[in-house]
């Protein structure tokens, strides 16, 4: 197992450097000279040069990826053009907001979808389970801003029972956890619902019923054990997404988050910021997905049996 | 059974990680307790606008629609920071709401000759670590203004800065300009205190992380990309000028529709560049209010003069008759704007009603074509920043379609927009601009023929001298009346030759709470929020 988190951690190596490649190449076949954008309208041509210079924006692309790859590995991630603080500090200043916005909304969806979608299951073509899918459909089809704007207009202008925007506090998290975790719960439901129509007809399940094993037994220890792998796997991939930022619920709900920041250094062109940014988001998604298959072996047997 | 108990082991664990996390993210989002707080102080009363115990409005709320880069003032020239760093620092001279330049931390002002100007200095002018101002300070401060990308060209025409004494000091400029005056009156050139600067930088801190300056609010905390709050200075120099609040709490929320509804939860008492679509609703809510001023921001579209097609004056004169600024202003600011002929906003100094007012007329239009040698139309690109602008560029495209000329819109971000027409490579370029209370500001990236494809603002290339002799008279004059017949003869002559096709300009318009009182507003939009109020 340890072996394998290692070699999962080594692989993580390459994919950096290749990400850091590709956004490099992105951002300089990108129309904008960078120096005229965070300097401004007013700014000079000597100004431009020197800043230019300053910044190392003169040297050839390979030598400004490899001098970006040998800081990165000395663990820095350069400064912001706009700010002139460093990557890190900026990231590290939003950070923790994206990552208090997503945990609090896979909860959220885990704990309104897996019952529904267990629930759904078990009384298939019922009201319930026809409620519930409409409501799934409607989860994944409803745009986030529109929710976000229909639930500040619900909770915080009419009921006044909630803050419509900023951070600090329980109160601040419940409307912007809720806007982002509708569609996760959604695609969970859904998944957690088919899951289970599969295991509860097969053969194991109709022992354990035929041996007297109450219902409820049965579904928790017997079929769950199973159903909760494609749950996980639709889990972690959207918990992973939830971390790279989620621009649109951040600019809704003014969460102080690093998709805004990154979406506005992208605009500025302030490439330190976009790698650092898409560097900490590779490797938060990565960490989250070698998370969820240790997460495998703990639930299924055969899977921990392949890493021994 | 074995397994599920392990999974639900590391199911609690990672709630409890998960939980730590959020935790942590409470922590650095947790706003450090204010000295003052945003509350009546326990156990007063408060009547009308002030509370007792300090005879002070509490702190006022104001959303922007932005994030604060620096609260260095001379590492940006932005109007989001300046809302803030305006607030900290003074400069040497003021603009007042009148458009005047009157004394800030400079006592007085008086060129020596030509080439030399005397500035005395305001006596005990304290900064917020306590110290008092000198003329050290201050040529410390402009020096490093002088040495930043960001700002560095405002002083440009200041060569030598000399001590005479500790409230005296010499200016050497490379010519008598009105532009000193509005230099040393801008946001950027604010004044630092030497010593703690050194100090803190030579330690390798920012100093935007721990700003200090003499304005009437001082630093007290920085959420980065959250918010920003400055509190009252006691010991403010000019008494007219001091905060009448206990501070200012700066918050982002870039949203419009979500800094619209938190001014009417009343989650904040102001909101700074109103969205046009909510101005209706904010109207009909008796607790909001609309403020309007007129505002320096001009929107406009810049023929290329040096390509190939609208090198051709006839050809731009037709299209400037194909504008039809009451369409444009309906459907892009829902009728919040009022048309402009002139190169520069309507409210900006500088500005003058052009002699030849080239208004929407489709025959005239068809006419000039014909003159033009395109009796049978053309086709050209329409380069667009934002889709906001490109409303109004439809209602061109659908005019100039009446006359057989085909306009294709083309919809850039920001970056690539600077980048195609500042390096001469379009037709035609729509954007907007906010001129600030230097017209050579505008006119001169505008027009300046050196700029001419260099990646910057002077998206007209308009390769004739004429202007650029107009601008450098008008910048070699100190009489206000004087420069302004200078910029009037370049308002007329852009307008006669369609240089800029000007659009319009945009209101400027602030809402608040209805308690909410004394924002003194500037055109240029670098408002003074001392004297706010709000009624409890």
């Amino acid at each position: 197992m340890h072996r394998y988190i290692l070699k999962r951690l080594v692989q993580l190596i390459p994919v950096i450097l290749g990400v850091v490649l590709i956004i490099f190449l992105i951002m300089d076949l990108t129309p904008g000279d960078p120096a005229r954008m965070v300097l401004g309208n007013m700014a000079s041509e000597e100004a431009i040069a020197a800043f230019r210079e300053e910044q190392g924006l003169n040297d050839p692309l390979p030598i400004r990826y490899l001098r970006y790859v040998f800081d990165m590995l000395r663990g820095s991630l350069g400064t912001s053009y706009r700010s002139s603080r460093p990557v890190i500090d900026e990231l590290l200043a939003r950070f923790p907001a994206t990552m208090q916005l997503a945990s609090a909304s896979i909860i959220f969806a885990l704990v309104i979808s897996v019952p529904i979608g267990i629930v759904s299951a078990l009384k298939q073509n019922s009201l319930f389970d026809t409620v519930g899918m409409v409501a799934a459909l409607l989860g994944i089809a409803m745009p986030a801003f529109w929710l976000g704007l229909i639930l500040i207009i619900s909770f915080s202008l009419k009921l006044d029972w909630l803050p419509s925007s900023g951070s600090g506090s329980f109160k601040h998290l419940i409307l912007p956890a809720v806007a982002n975790g509708v569609s996760c719960a959604a695609n969970i439901a859904r998944i957690t619902r088919s899951s289970m129509l599969e295991i509860i007809r097969q053969d194991y399940i109709r022992t354990a019923k035929s041996k007297g094993i109450g219902k409820m037994k049965v579904v928790l220890k017997h079929a769950m054990g199973n159903c909760w792998i494609p749950v996980i796997t639709v889990a972690g991939l959207q918990f992973g997404t939830m971390l790279g930022g989620t621009v649109i619920i951040e600019n809704v709900f003014a969460w102080n988050g690093v998709g805004d920041f990154l979406l506005k250094s992208i605009s500025a062109k302030d490439t330190p910021c976009v790698l650092g940014g898409i560097v900490m988001f590779t490797v938060v998604f990565s960490v989250v997905n070698l998370l969820v298959d240790i997460v495998y072996a703990f639930i299924d047997p055969r899977i921990k049996a392949q890493y021994q | 059974m074995k397994h599920l108990k392990k999974f639900m082991l590391l199911v609690l664990a990672a709630a409890l990680v998960l939980s730590t996390f959020a935790a942590c993210g409470g922590d650095v989002q947790e706003k450090p307790q204010p000295s003052t707080s945003q509350e009546p102080s326990t156990g007063t009363e408060s009547t009308g606008t002030e509370t007792e115990t300090t005879g002070l409005s509490r702190i006022v709320v104001i959303a922007q629609n932005n994030d604060l880069t620096t609260l260095d003032p001379h590492q940006h020239n932005d109007l989001i920071s300046g809302n803030v760093t305006r607030m900290l620092y003074d400069t040497l001279i003021r603009l007042n709401d009148k458009n005047e330049y009157v004394p800030c931390l400079a006592q007085s002002w008086e060129y020596l000759d030509k080439n030399t100007v005397e500035l005395k200095l305001t006596p005990d002018v304290q900064f917020h670590d306590g110290h008092v101002m000198t003329s050290e300070d201050v040529k410390y401060s402009l020096e490093r203004q002088k040495a930043s990308s960001f700002c560095g060209y405002l002083l440009d025409m200041i060569t030598a800065i000399e001590i005479v004494d500790e409230l005296t000091l010499k200016l050497t400029v490379v010519d008598e300009s009105a532009a000193l005056l509005s230099s040393l009156a801008h946001q950027c050139s604010s004044i630092l205190p030497k010593e703690y600067t050194e100090k803190l930088e030579g330690e390798g801190k920012a100093f935007s992380d721990a700003p200090c300056g003499t304005g009437p609010y001082k630093f007290d905390y920085w959420n980065i990309g959250d918010e920003c709050q400055i509190v009252r200075f006691e010991n403010y120099f000019d008494e007219a000028y001091a905060a009448k609040n206990e501070g200012l709490k700066f918050r982002y929320i870039a949203e419009d529709n979500s800094r619209v509804i938190a001014l009417e939860t009343g989650e904040v008492d102001m909101i700074l560049r109103v969205p046009s679509t909510s101005v209706a609703s904010l109207e009909g809510n008796s607790d909001v209010k609309v403020l309007r001023f007129e505002s320096c921001d001009l929107n406009y579209i810049s023929p290329n003069c040096s390509g190939p097609l609208f090198s051709n004056e006839k050809l731009r004169q037709a299209i400037a008759h194909c504008i039809d600024r009451d369409a444009m202003i309906q459907v892009q600011c829902n009728g919040n704007a009022v048309p402009n002929f002139a190169p520069i906003g309507i409210a900006a100094i500088g500005y003058s009603e052009p002699a030849t007012k080239r208004e929407y007329d489709l025959e005239k239009a068809k006419q000039l074509l014909v003159e033009a040698g395109y009796p049978d139309g053309f086709e050209f690109t329409l380069s667009v920043w934002g889709d906001l602008n490109a409303k109004s560029a439809q209602v061109l495209q659908a005019a100039c379609q009446q006359i057989g000329v085909k306009v294709n819109i083309e919809i850039l971000d920001n970056s690539s927009m600077v980048d195609k027409c500042g390096g001469a490579k379009h037709d035609a370029g729509m954007d907007n601009w906010t001129a600030n209370s230097e017209p050579d500001n505008t006119y001169r990236p505008w027009f300046s023929r050196e700029l001419i494809g260099a990646g910057g603002y002077n998206w007209s290339c308009y390769p004739g001298e004429e202007i650029e002799a107009l601008m450098e008279k008008a910048l070699s004059v100190t009489d206000p009346a004087e420069r302004q017949s200078y910029y009037t003869q370049i308002n007329d002559f852009v307008a006669e030759h369609a240089v800029v096709w000007p659009l319009f300009s945009a209101q400027g318009m602030v809402a608040t709470r209805s308690n909410v009182d004394g924002i003194q507003l500037y055109p240029t939009m670098m408002h003074l929020f001392q004297f706010v109020t709000v009624a409890e």
